[in-house]
C-alpha cells in the first residue's frame, strides 16, 4: 500500500491505494483494519503528521468498512464504483474537520476548491480498480495459496 | 450483487458527480470586473485601527493591497503571504501573523484568491498562536 502510494505520489490524486485496500478487505475481512493502521502510521512517518494524517484515521476506514461488508462480491465493476465513490467523497470528508478551524465557510471553501481533484480521484480510482481488480485478485489468491500451502 | 443494485450504484455515482460539478460552478466565487471602493481596516499590536479607503479595479484583495503599496508580501505556493502591513511586521519568532477578515469573519481563502466587490469591508489584525 505504502510503496504504491509513494510511487504514484507525483500523479494528481491517482494512486493504487483503493484497489489494494479493497483486495485486503476481500481476502482478510475485518483483519484488513490492522493493515490500514500500519499504512496510516507509515504514511505519517514518510510525509509528516499533519491534519491530513489525522483525517486518514477515518478516511481509509470509510473505504475499508464498506469493502469488508461487501467482501463476498467479485464484480470488478462494483469495486470500481465503490472506489470511485470513495474518491469523489474523499475531499468532502477531508474538509469536515476544518469546521473547528474556520467554521462551515472553511469547510465549503476546502471542499469546493478541491472538487477538480475529487473528480480526478474518482476517475482514477474507477479506471485503476476496474482494470486491476481481476489480475490483482488472482495474484493475491496465488500468493496466499503459496504462503499457506 | 444484483443488476438492479449495480444500476443504483452507477446512478448514485453519476448523480454525485453532477452535484459536485454543479456545486463547483455555482459556489465558486467569480471575479468582479470594473471600479470598486473597499474599506480596509488595519489593527496592529498597538490596537489602534487605521482605515484605508481603496479605489481600485483590481479583482482580488491581494492585488488591490499590493497596488496601494499597503502590504509587504512574499509569493508562496498558496499565493501571497503577508509579512507586513503599512510597515508593521508580524514577528514569526513570536508566532505572530496577519489574519484577514471580511465583515468580522476570518477569510476562508488567501488574499490572492479573495475576489473583492464594491462596498466591501476588510480587516487585518496581528494575531498570535
Amino acid at each position: 500500500m505504502l510503496a504504491l502510494q509513494v510511487a504514484a505520489s507525483g500523479l494528481p490524486n491517482i494512486h493504487f491505494t483503493a484497489p489494494i485496500i479493497i483486495l485486503t478487505a476481500v481476502f482478510f475481512g475485518w483483519n484488513c483494519l490492522y493493515a490500514i493502521v500500519v499504512f496510516i502510521m507509515l504514511e505519517g512517518l514518510v510525509w509528516g503528521f499533519g491534519l491530513w494524517w489525522a483525517c486518514y484515521w477515518y478516511l481509509w476506514p470509510a473505504l475499508a468498512i464498506p469493502a469488508i461488508i461487501l467482501r463476498q462480491n467479485r464484480s470488478a465493476l462494483v469495486w470500481a464504483l465503490t472506489a470511485a465513490l470513495h474518491g469523489l467523497l474523499f475531499g468532502a470528508l477531508y474538509a469536515l474537520p476544518h469546521y473547528f478551524i474556520g467554521g462551515w465557510e472553511m469547510v465549503l471553501a476546502k471542499w469546493i476548491s478541491g472538487i477538480p481533484f475529487d473528480i480526478a480521484h474518482c476517475a482514477g480510482n474507477f479506471i485503476i480498480t476496474l482494470v486491476l481488480f481481476k489480475p490483482l485478485y488472482n495474484a493475491f489468491e496465488k500468493a496466499l495459496k503459496n504462503i499457506f500451502q | 450483487m444484483s443488476k438492479k443494485a449495480k444500476i443504483i450504484l452507477c446512478a448514485a455515482l453519476v448523480l454525485l458527480l453532477a452535484l459536485f460539478c454543479a456545486a463547483r460552478l455555482v459556489l465558486i466565487p467569480e471575479p468582479v470586473v470594473g471600479d470598486k471602493h473597499i474599506v480596509f481596516e488595519v489593527t496592529g499590536l498597538e490596537a489602534t485601527a487605521k482605515n484605508f479607503d481603496i479605489y481600485t479595479n483590481a479583482e482580488t484583495l491581494g492585488e488591490a493591497l499590493m497596488q496601494e503599496k499597503l502590504i509587504d508580501a512574499e509569493e508562496g505556493p498558496y499565493g501571497l503571504w503577508v509579512t507586513a502591513i503599512f510597515g508593521e511586521k508580524a514577528d514569526d519568532a513570536k508566532n505572530q501573523y496577519w489574519m484577514f477578515y471580511k465583515d468580522g469573519i476570518e477569510l476562508a481563502t488567501g488574499i490572492s484568491d479573495t475576489y473583492i466587490a464594491d462596498g466591501e469591508h476588510y480587516e487585518a489584525r496581528i494575531v498570535q498562536y
